[in-house]
């Protein structure tokens, strides 16, 4: 009981990480077995977790956004697509190997479905994506935009290609316009070869909205459009 | 879509999902506590704009990391925050001597002026809450705190920095921990988030 007290006296402590290595592994090894003392720690962590609030105010330089976001555009673009989407997945199956097993089974029967079921509808092929084109300005001519909808208009990607490269503080800005009003649908760079993919996000319907124009804007993106227009349509 | 007017679980999904927009709005919303955390414990602007990189750029990485059930995104910024300012003063052995020690400017915060967004409104009042409750404290239970909060130090470094015994050091910070606790769990109860 005396051992349980000094361990309970310790937890404000341990909280705030003040205690020495040898005093916090038996704090830790007690904890794991006293359904008590691990309340109190949840209880503990979350008062001292709250102490960085009361850090004095300041702000960082401009500086830091861009070469934080240099940096994350740069890994973005460094990985390929196929990584991305997969990665998450070989590391959810290498943790489960049987799953993996009975997934790869799963999918050899998909497989054989989906060829039976081509074989009584390659005839309809339904419409799943909406293809919307953007035309390119006399800014860049050659530049290449589409927006890709899904079938319900509630999702899409804009994919870009031959649009110039930006300096470090400039992005393009896509624009969703409806009744003359423009709501950003996104920020990206784009690569040497001017290829980029943005996810677009919003509140009703894509297909809802007039039309749509990418801009040149500073790093970050604007509230509304301020630079060149480098792509646009309207519906 | 307006990022702005999404609440704090809203915009992490969108940044769960490789928003780079969705993080610009979160990197715009959180930046200045992450920063004023890893100046008060790095005490050096440049090395505390490092640390500000590293920290977004794992909340970036390893966004799947947080559990909105656990912890309000603050609490977890903030531990995540003073976790890399903590191992980096160790990494640079960069001392406290010769730092003023004080929670003086915590006191001296503006108050509330500007009528923002919500979210920025939300944030003010929590670190109200927390300035409030610290000013509650007797000096002597604050300066132990904040030593072990802010420069990671151990009850024995503080007993060594301050010169006074080590059991009351430890005193000093379970009776000013019990009461932050209390004032805290009144306050969230008086300001339910």
């Amino acid at each position: 009981m005396q051992y349980h007290q000094e361990m309970i006296d310790n937890i404000p402590a341990y909280a705030l990480g003040a205690l020495d290595a040898e005093e916090a592994a038996n704090l830790a090894d007690h904890i794991a077995s006293c359904a008590e003392c691990q309340a109190e720690h949840l209880n503990y962590q979350e008062t001292a977790d709250q102490l960085g609030l009361a850090a004095p105010d300041r702000a960082p330089s401009m500086r830091v956004k861009q070469e934080l976001f240099s940096q994350i555009q740069t890994d973005i673009q460094a990985e390929p697509v196929e990584d991305r989407k997969s990665a998450g997945w070989r590391g959810w199956f290498s943790r489960r190997p049987a799953l993996g097993l009975v997934s790869v089974g799963l999918v050899l029967l998909l497989a054989l479905g989906n060829l039976l079921l081509w074989n009584q509808v390659r005839d309809q092929t339904p419409a799943q994506f909406r293809i919307l084109n953007l035309s390119a300005t006399e800014v860049n001519p050659d530049a290449v935009g589409v927006l890709i909808l899904s079938a319900d208009g509630q999702y899409g990607t804009l994919v870009t290609n031959d649009l110039a490269p930006l300096s470090e503080e400039q992005q393009y800005q896509l624009w969703l316009i409806e009744d003359g009003a423009r709501t950003s649908g996104g920020v990206f760079s784009v690569s040497d070869s001017g290829y980029a993919a943005l996810r677009v996000y919003s509140k009703q319907p894509l297909d809802e909205y007039d039309g749509f124009g990418v801009t040149i804007e500073p790093f970050g993106g604007s509230p509304g459009p301020t630079g060149d227009k480098v792509l646009g349509a309207e519906y | 879509m307006n990022y702005q007017e999404l609440d704090d679980l809203m915009l992490f999904r969108l940044v769960q999902h490789a928003d780079d927009q969705a993080f610009s709005f979160f990197y715009d919303r959180y930046v200045n506590l992450v920063f004023s955390i890893a100046y008060t414990i790095v005490d050096n602007r440049k090395v505390a704009e490092e640390i500000v990189q590293d920290v977004f750029l794992k909340i970036w990485k390893k966004n799947h990391t947080y559990h909105p059930e656990q912890s309000k995104i603050t609490t977890w910024l903030s531990a995540i925050t003073r976790n890399c300012s903590i191992d980096e003063i160790r990494k640079k052995k960069v001392g406290v001597e010769g730092k003023q020690v004080s929670w003086a400017e915590v006191g001296q915060q503006p108050d509330l002026e500007d009528i923002g967004p919500e979210r920025l409104v939300q944030l003010r009042m929590d670190q109200r809450q927390v300035r409030n409750a610290l000013e509650e404290l007797p000096e002597d239970q604050r300066q132990v705190i904040f030593l072990a909060y802010f420069y990671g130090m151990t009850q024995q470094q503080i007993s060594d920095q301050l010169g006074e015994p080590l059991g009351t050091v430890k005193t000093r910070i379970r009776l000013g921990m019990q009461k932050l606790r209390g004032l805290l769990a009144v306050s969230s109860e008086i300001h339910p988030k």
